[in-house]
């Protein structure tokens, strides 16, 4: 289960929805499957189809992560025009199976549907994701 | 001879001189799926193998973060 403020999501959503035509993403930073953080990425790929973190960014972002006490949580993204469901190349680049993969669809704009999910060798899991 | 070097800020003792290249081997770490910093600096991957690790060094690795929904 991964748990998630209010206030957060709405961070999430709304930097999805500024985003667009292209894909947002970022990394998700907690204590036990809480999130206390988010970190809001560059989509290196700047494209609708997909994202890709810059390298130096994603370091800077991981060591910060470590050093404030906290583990990264999970990695978010969004579709902007499919389900909140990882696709193949989700999978294909899910190397962190002890982390949650958050997607936010924004198939429907009005009411962008938010899914979490493990990622482990090739096989996905949904969870919970409670929003306090 | 062992040397200490710091993995993504946790201390641990190589039992042997290395390069980047056996470390990733020995982590079953695939090369083309990782970023890897050494001592504050990214290094290519084609140094890998020519990049032998130091008592002190300090590796990050992270992994592609990626996706999305192009299949």
């Amino acid at each position: 289960m991964l748990r998630l403020k209010k206030e957060l999501l709405a961070q999430i959503i709304k930097q999805c929805i500024k985003e667009l035509p292209d894909e947002a993403c970022g990394i998700l930073a907690g204590r036990e499957g809480v999130v206390e953080k988010v970190y809001e990425m560059t989509n290196a790929d700047k494209s609708p189809a997909s994202y890709l973190m810059e390298p130096r960014e994603q370091l800077r972002v991981i060591k910060e992560i470590r050093n404030s006490g906290l583990e990264m949580a999970g990695i978010y993204h969004s579709h902007v025009a499919s389900a909140a469901y990882p696709s193949s190349h989700d999978v294909e680049l899910a190397f962190y199976p002890d982390a949650s993969y958050v997607i936010v669809s924004l198939k429907d704009r009005d009411n962008p549907d938010v899914r979490s999910f493990r990622i482990k060798e090739g096989r996905i899991l949904q969870e919970e994701l409670k929003i306090d | 001879m062992s040397l200490t070097v710091y993995i993504n800020g946790k201390k641990e003792e190589l039992k042997e001189p290395m390069t980047v290249s056996r470390l990733l081997e020995l982590k079953h770490i695939r090369p083309e799926v990782v970023t890897v910093e050494l001592n504050e600096r990214i290094i290519a991957r084609t140094e890998y193998q020519e990049t032998a690790l130091k008592a002190g060094d300090r590796l990050e690795f992270v992994y592609y973060m990626g996706g999305g929904n192009a299949n």
